[in-house]
């Protein structure tokens, strides 16, 4: 559903964000406790593993868009299709996590802020309206699974979300050049 | 084999909120729908791309189009195995659904195939012009049988005009669509400026406007002389000849796109590609060349047009949105029929601010990754006098009759690169001594 020029926007600035992909964890969810500090609550204990798991959808909701219009003949299995994870995503944070539909204008905001502030000068224009569209799909996406989906219907569980997107940020730090011993200090953006 | 995915009401979900999730998956998926006006269908998405769509006994983009004519509903979503023998994909979805027209009264009666005839077009052989070049490489016949299947399903729900069959266009007709991807490219600043220096080289010139939102009437604030336009025409049968305004020029006229109320938009919401094709053939009759201003994009409304014109000037506005979108100038001519693809006359370079680097780098690219032939040597610059245009409601050239501003002499040189690219004749100079 994105442009080829959307899906380069936000390609090309999610290669910024890799180096410091930590960094922009910590600052989204600071950003977003500032937003609602209510919302830390709907955390458990284990940050850290949070942090992971948003890199993880981040990198693999980059890697899923990332593809030519020639090439979607193109089959990917059900657990690395983008949809399937998300429809599965919107259903847990529906009725296992408790996630309000109010909070994905909240999240968005400060996914907005952290990339903003993360990327600076190259937070164009076009960037912000590609990251804008993508997270408005999944949001609705998310927000769609709750009401819509078949739960007879076999879809990604959270293991298999974890281990894809794992893959994803390993795949694009190692084509980086991103050495994990390497990364910024956290303080850097602080 | 069919996974159910997901299935609700389009009251609480509309069709295109349904189909842009859809769109974000690879799989091969399809979409059911039960709409209230008792059409039944069924759209299968493939990676952000329609493969095919079905409603009742239609096919095609139009039965796509047709699924979005009722607001109540029930869909249902689904992934089956990837047929081996995948179709070309009618469009990608994004741009499908930013052609589909607004949502007309609701309908009882379930859509019924097109009644409308094909109008079986000529083989035309357009005239071998000077450094004209051909689009691209024919389509696949997949590709044709896009344009096929539109034709085929037009909603009978909608009131249409007669059938009209549409002559095919003689050697001599030059009849040439101004096209952008992108809106705000200039092109009716291009077309209005163009026209009048090709009516100064002494043609005669008509220039249509079929551009409802950003019509040529208004840049030069006179909106309040029309009384008829083309759409008028093609809706509503209006007269030609009532409709052409004479300008101070006596060999420019031109076509307003409106009068002074608009067409029923749900007319206007229908393909009529041989009425379009028939005006501008009978406005070609009354002039040597007939300049066509069009709406941005090279879909919809755009397209249509483009299939009754002999050729394509396409505008690159010197901006890197505009350039990166470029692509779709071609690609759009590619999904035309062979025998209803207009030839490129050319692309110019509109906007071009030598000191941006970023502006001077889609010349540069232009220059780099158009075909060699396409590009004019003319390039328009921004410039303070188009405001100054606009704002008094005059082409450039008029701004000062006595000393008209320098860009404005870029259109002579703009309609002199045309003239040779088409072949036109030379008027005949006047003879005169130049020693008094």
């Amino acid at each position: 559903m994105l442009s080829d020029t959307e899906k380069t926007a936000i390609r090309q600035s999610w290669r910024l964000v890799v180096p410091i992909a930590d960094t922009a964890a910590d600052l989204f969810y600071r950003r977003l406790f500032e937003l609602r500090p209510d919302y830390r609550e709907l955390f458990g204990i284990d940050m850290a593993s949070q942090k992971r798991k948003l890199l993880h959808m981040l990198a693999f909701t980059v890697k899923s868009v990332d593809f030519k219009d020639s090439d979607w003949r193109d089959d990917v299995s059900p657990d690395q299709d983008l949809m399937l994870v998300i429809l599965a995503l919107g259903r847990r944070h529906s009725e296992l996590y408790r996630i309000p539909n109010e909070s994905y204008a909240v999240v968005a905001e400060a996914l907005l802020w952290t990339l903003k502030f993360g990327l600076g000068d190259a937070f164009t224009p076009e960037v912000e309206a590609a990251w804008t569209k993508i997270y408005t799909l999944l949001s609705r996406t998310m927000q769609m699974a709750s009401a819509t989906v078949n739960r007879e219907a076999p879809m990604p569980t959270v293991a298999e979300t974890q281990a894809v997107g794992e893959n994803a940020l390993r795949q694009q730090k190692e084509a980086m050049g991103v050495d994990e011993e390497s990364l910024m200090p956290q303080e850097h953006l602080s | 084999m069919k996974v159910g995915v997901m299935q609700g009401s389009l009251k609480e979900f509309d069709l295109a909120e349904v189909l842009q999730v859809v769109g974000i998956g690879r799989q091969y998926t399809g979409i059911e729908l039960r709409l209230s006006n008792g059409v039944v269908g069924t759209i299968f998405v493939k990676s952000g791309q329609v493969v095919s769509a079905t409603a009742n006994d239609t096919a095609g983009p139009n039965a796509f189009f047709n699924l979005f004519q009722a607001a109540d509903g029930r869909f249902f979503v689904f992934r089956t195995e990837t047929p081996p023998d995948l179709p070309e994909p009618l469009g990608p979805l994004h741009r499908m659904l930013m052609e589909v027209p607004p949502p007309g009264p609701r309908k009882s009666e379930p859509v019924q195939p097109a009644v409308a005839p094909l109008y079986a077009y000529e083989e035309r052989e357009l005239p071998t012009q000077a450094g004209v070049v051909s689009p691209p490489p024919n389509a696949s016949p997949s590709m044709h049988s896009i344009g096929a299947s539109a034709l085929k399903a037009q909603p009978a729900s909608v009131r249409q005009p007669p059938v009209v069959a549409a002559p095919p266009h003689g050697p001599d007709t030059r009849i040439i669509g101004i096209v952008s991807p992108k809106g705000g490219s200039g092109k009716s600043t291009i077309s209005l400026n163009l026209s009048l220096s090709m009516a100064r080289r002494g043609h005669s010139v008509v220039l249509i406007d079929t551009d409802v939102n950003g019509d040529i009437l208004s840049a030069i604030n006179a909106r309040s002389r029309a009384n008829i336009g083309s759409l008028d025409i093609v809706y509503n049968d209006a007269p030609l000849d009532q409709a052409l305004l004479d300008t101070v020029m006596p060999k420019f006229k031109i076509l307003p796109a409106v009068g002074s109320k608009l067409p029923d938009p749900e007319l206007m919401a229908t393909e009529q590609k041989d009425r379009w094709r028939k005006l501008l053939h009978d406005v070609s009759k009354r002039a040597d060349i007939v300049l066509v201003d069009t709406p941005a994009g090279m879909f919809g409304h755009t397209r249509t047009v483009c299939q009754g014109c002999t050729h394509v000037l396409g505008v690159l506005q010197a901006e890197v949105i505009a350039a990166r979108s470029f692509a779709r100038f071609a690609e759009a001519l590619q999904l035309l029929r062979d025998n209803e693809r207009p030839k490129v006359l050319g692309v110019v370079l509109n906007m071009l601010q030598t000191r941006h680097h970023a502006s001077l780098s889609v010349f540069q690219e232009a220059m780099q990754d158009l075909p060699q032939e396409w590009l004019f040597d003319t390039t328009i610059p921004r410039h303070p006098a188009f405001l100054d245009s606009t704002h008094q409601g005059l082409p450039l050239r008029h701004l000062d009759d006595d000393v008209p501003p320098p860009v404005a002499f870029l259109f002579d040189n703009l309609a002199a690169e045309v003239a040779q690219r088409l072949s036109l004749q030379i008027p005949a100079l006047r003879a005169r001594p130049f020693l008094l």
